[in-house]
């Protein structure tokens, strides 16, 4: 296997490891936020090889964007936006497995 | 320039003023509705009457590490202090001041115009987007007209359709994330003397590496006498 495909191919376990750093952190943030305990729990974050992307489940998201964005009723809360400001955690993670998978490979 | 209290006031000054027009303001379609921008949700009462408005939120504060320095300055557009730190008045003729780099933040609002008409909502959509905070090169001035006054980045980072139906009826809804630059610096500011007087001695005749004509007169030395 050539190094740029190892390298390709550390990037992307990484970055599937990374999820779960991620996952932990965005429910923290909700949490934090105040958002319900069953919407926060099934809350996560996936890589489909090009981008992170949060999920919520299907039958909360109107919940979630009303919690997210405010009503015309309430505040909004907006713990996903806090959460995308706030990745250094999980950029510190991504580069030490990259380094860690690719000490192994190379 | 008061942290979060400016960039408040800054952004609510950008947002008010704007109008929007209907058949209903009057037969020729003219007269205009004023917007009204509040921090947060009013009353329901106000709220029910004032169709349209905009709402202010502040969601987030983060520092921004790429625009983080070390070392010491003198912003010009902070304020001298009125005591030095010993306790002693601030005299600008012998004093001087200088602090530690300001800690670069930025400060997430989310905006939320809400509108029963639909050409209500897009005359909004259009004016913010168009006039107030184009999505490049927004600014937004904070304490303008005074020697205090700067101006700061504006960054619309998403913009969301969230229209919905509210007892019945249609309500349209746009909700704004914008981040706006800013930076809290400390609040000990350290004292400088200032060189009032700088003597400098040359040396006739003596000109530096072969010239022979000044300004290029060797300097033997210089003294701060005060």
């Amino acid at each position: 296997m050539s190094k740029l495909k190892h390298i390709h191919s550390a990037l992307h376990q990484a970055s599937l490891d990374t999820t779960r750093v991620l996952g932990a952190h965005l429910r923290s943030e909700t949490r934090a936020s105040g958002w319900p305990h069953e919407i926060t729990r099934r809350m996560r974050v996936s890589y489909d090889g090009d981008s992170f992307h949060v999920h919520s489940h299907p039958g909360h998201s109107a919940q979630v964007a009303d919690l997210e964005y405010g009503t015309p009723s309430t505040q909004p809360t907006a713990a996903i936006r806090r959460f995308s400001n706030r990745t250094h955690e999980a950029e510190s993670f991504l580069t030490g497995r990259m380094h860690q998978l690719l000490g192994k490979s190379l | 320039m008061t942290f979060l209290l400016s960039e408040d006031k800054a952004l609510r000054d950008l947002l008010k003023g704007m109008t929007v027009t209907d058949q209903k303001s009057d037969a020729s379609g003219t007269a205009t509705r004023n917007v009204g921008v509040y921090f947060g949700q009013p009353d329901q009462e106000v709220r029910q009457q004032a169709y349209p408005y905009i709402t202010i939120d502040m969601i987030d504060i983060s520092e921004d590490i790429q625009r983080s320095m070390r070392g010491l300055v003198k912003p010009v557009y902070m304020a001298d202090p009125n005591t030095m730190p010993d306790g002693s008045s601030y005299d600008s003729a012998t004093n001087d001041w200088y602090i530690h780099w300001p800690i670069p933040v930025n400060i997430d609002y989310q905006i939320t115009t809400y509108a029963r008409q639909p050409r209500h909502d897009r005359e909004l959509l259009a004016q913010i987007m168009y006039n107030k905070i184009p999505l490049r090169f927004a600014v937004l001035e904070v304490d303008d007209n005074t020697s205090q006054g700067t101006i700061r980045r504006i960054d619309v980072l998403d913009i969301a359709k969230r229209d919905v139906t509210e007892q019945g009826k249609r309500l349209f809804v746009n909700s704004f994330t914008v981040r706006v630059s800013s930076e809290i610096a400390p609040e000990l500011y350290k004292s400088a003397y200032k060189a009032l007087e700088v003597v400098v001695t040359g040396t006739e005749g003596t000109f530096v590496q072969g010239q022979t004509q000044p300004p290029f007169t060797a300097v033997d030395s210089f003294t701060i006498t005060r």
